[in-house]
């Protein structure tokens, strides 16, 4: 298990502010915490990988994960629990059951939502809103559209969490589907450049909205060496996303990758690999005070 | 009117000390946790609970036998066997299917999903390992034109599983030389059978895209479990299919 304390760069001016302060300080400023936990690419992985001494042998399954966000659920006040996609296909239990058994976990796990992944279309675009229509949990996508599909009623661009005194923007996007899904599976499902739309709903979450932390669950890919939009885009070049957690090219990561957005404000990036082999776990404090002013903003890297 | 002005003033401070005030949400601290599910996890009983019926329906069919392999088969190219066993059950559904002679049928080295099928008895659940996506079957229908474009695409990867009858030398990953049933390619149309998903421009193939076709609504991994039911045995023969 690894474990890494680090804090947003642009604090340590409010740290320096802070410490000088110190001495004048005769309040306990408010604080509140969230816990954001995170899966990515499960692709039907039911159960753990077989033990046969292949690489991930024993690794994953739905039942380990359920009983640690449980755990975690016991220990945190405010838990938010999400997925970045691919929740289908990779074995028989998708082929077999048409991602049946993988929503009912996820319905049980209580997931508060998801983005959709490429190969969530792969049993057709009625498959998947068989699934997620009846779901305790809201897929969020906000550049596909959806109006001349069956899921037109379904899938939300946004979603709006309070967790106590935390108000959690969610925003959803997903990879260009031509050449990567068949069209007779997303049928008239239309793709729209994705960077343009989650700046567009990261900004009205911020400021209409006055969200304090805004969350982009993507299925782009963290990284490319040619010009397909990733992760890396997004967060270069948009405003007002907080924390962008992503999916679809399967990236292991320690930590998650501190970034600029294109105010030069902080955002993180992070994946947790696939087939549900690891479940991610962000821990954010909050602290309510002056502008200029943070008694808690921790300013560096802590390992 | 001095005092409409002090009043003024005494509001635009009010409005100052107030946003000055004014407290905000920090994101004070970050800590992360990669929670690796290995071994050592505990197990939820209420979700083992409801895999538990799936499971079952699921092991019953996936643990029948339905053939043996009598002896390690790679998918390692330019020819192999699995490639050779697997590219032949597409020719021969094809031939089965199609109103035209089928020349050849091919697909994608990665479209392969496992390495080797291992020697000794092959369950329903290999299959599916095999080729566990929804693929189906289309045959394209092709000038010699488009046909050497595909077969430049195949010779830059060393080659892909082909079925018999087919013959390709590859010089430094360029096609060297081709001969289709012993002869070399003439101005015609060949009807190639492949996945739909090599059909319609996956693994760098976009020239096929909008190609003339024909769809047949069979999914490859129903070919091969339907073939090695029937045969009782899953073997094939490396020829020089393709060399280099």
């Amino acid at each position: 298990m690894k474990r890494r304390s680090f804090i947003k760069q642009g604090s340590i001016v409010s740290m320096a502010l802070a410490t000088g302060l110190h001495a004048t300080d005769f309040y306990k400023p408010k604080v509140s915490s969230l816990t954001i936990l995170h899966s990515n690419d499960v692709h039907s992985r039911i159960e753990p990988f077989a033990q046969d001494g292949s690489k991930y042998a024993g690794l994953g399954g739905a039942a380990k994960r359920a009983s640690l966000i449980s755990k975690i659920r016991s220990q945190q006040e405010h838990v938010l629990l999400l997925d970045c996609g691919d929740i289908f296909q990779g074995t028989p239990y998708f082929n077999f059951f048409g991602g049946e058994l993988e929503f009912k976990l996820m319905n049980e796990m209580k997931y508060d939502a998801a983005t959709i992944g490429n190969h969530d279309f792969d049993a057709g675009i009625e498959a998947l809103d068989k699934q997620a229509r009846p779901a305790s949990f809201d897929l969020i996508n906000c550049n596909y559209d959806f109006k001349d599909t069956i899921m037109h009623d379904v899938v939300k661009p946004y979603r709006i969490f309070q967790k106590g005194d935390i108000k959690i923007g969610v925003i959803g996007v997903g990879i260009a589907l031509e050449g990567l899904v068949p069209q007779t599976l997303y049928k008239e499902t239309q793709y729209h450049e994705p960077i343009a739309r989650a700046n567009k709903y990261a900004q009205m979450l911020k400021h209409d909205e006055a969200c304090h932390y805004v969350i982009c669950l993507s299925h782009l890919g963290y990284k490319y060496r040619g010009d397909k939009v990733s992760d890396q885009d997004l967060a270069a070049q948009t405003a007002g996303i907080d924390l962008i957690l992503g999916g679809h090219t399967h990236t292991f990561l320690d930590e998650p990758t501190l970034l600029s957005n294109k105010e030069g404000k902080p955002v993180y990036v992070n994946q947790v690999g696939w087939a549900g082999i690891v479940l991610g776990q962000m821990e954010i404090q909050f602290e309510k005070n002056f502008k200029k002013k943070c008694v808690s903003c921790k300013p560096q890297l802590i390992k | 009117m001095i005092k409409n002005r002090l009043h003024f003033f005494l509001l635009a401070l009010m409005l100052l000390l107030l946003s000055a005030c004014t407290k905000v949400w920090h994101t004070a601290q970050y800590d992360y946790t990669a929670n690796r599910l290995d071994s050592t996890a505990v197990y939820e009983a209420q979700i083992q609970d409801m895999i538990q019926p799936y499971k079952i329906k699921l092991d019953k069919e996936m643990n029948e036998v339905i053939a043996t392999c009598p002896e390690d088969m790679s998918k390692q190219g330019p020819e192999s066997m699995l490639g050779n066993w697997m590219s032949d059950v597409l020719y021969d559904k094809a031939a089965e299917l199609s109103d035209v002679p089928i020349d050849f049928a091919m697909q994608n080295t990665g479209g392969i999903r496992i390495p080797m099928l291992r020697k000794g008895d092959i369950t329903k659940g290999k299959i599916f390992e095999l080729m566990p996506f929804d693929n189906s079957l289309v045959v394209v229908h092709i000038d010699k034109a488009l046909l050497m474009t595909f077969m430049e695409r195949v010779a830059r990867s060393n080659g892909w599983p082909v079925s018999k009858g087919f013959y390709m030398k590859i010089k430094n990953k360029k096609v060297a030389e081709i001969q289709i049933n012993g002869e070399e390619l003439t101005d015609r149309i060949y009807n190639v059978a492949l996945p739909d998903y090599i059909a319609n421009g996956g693994s760098d193939c976009p020239f096929l895209k909008g190609c003339d076709r024909t769809i047949y609504p069979v999914l490859l991994r129903d070919m091969f479990v339907e073939r090695a039911t029937r045969d009782k045995v899953i073997t094939a023969k490396k020829e020089g299919r393709i060399v280099n």
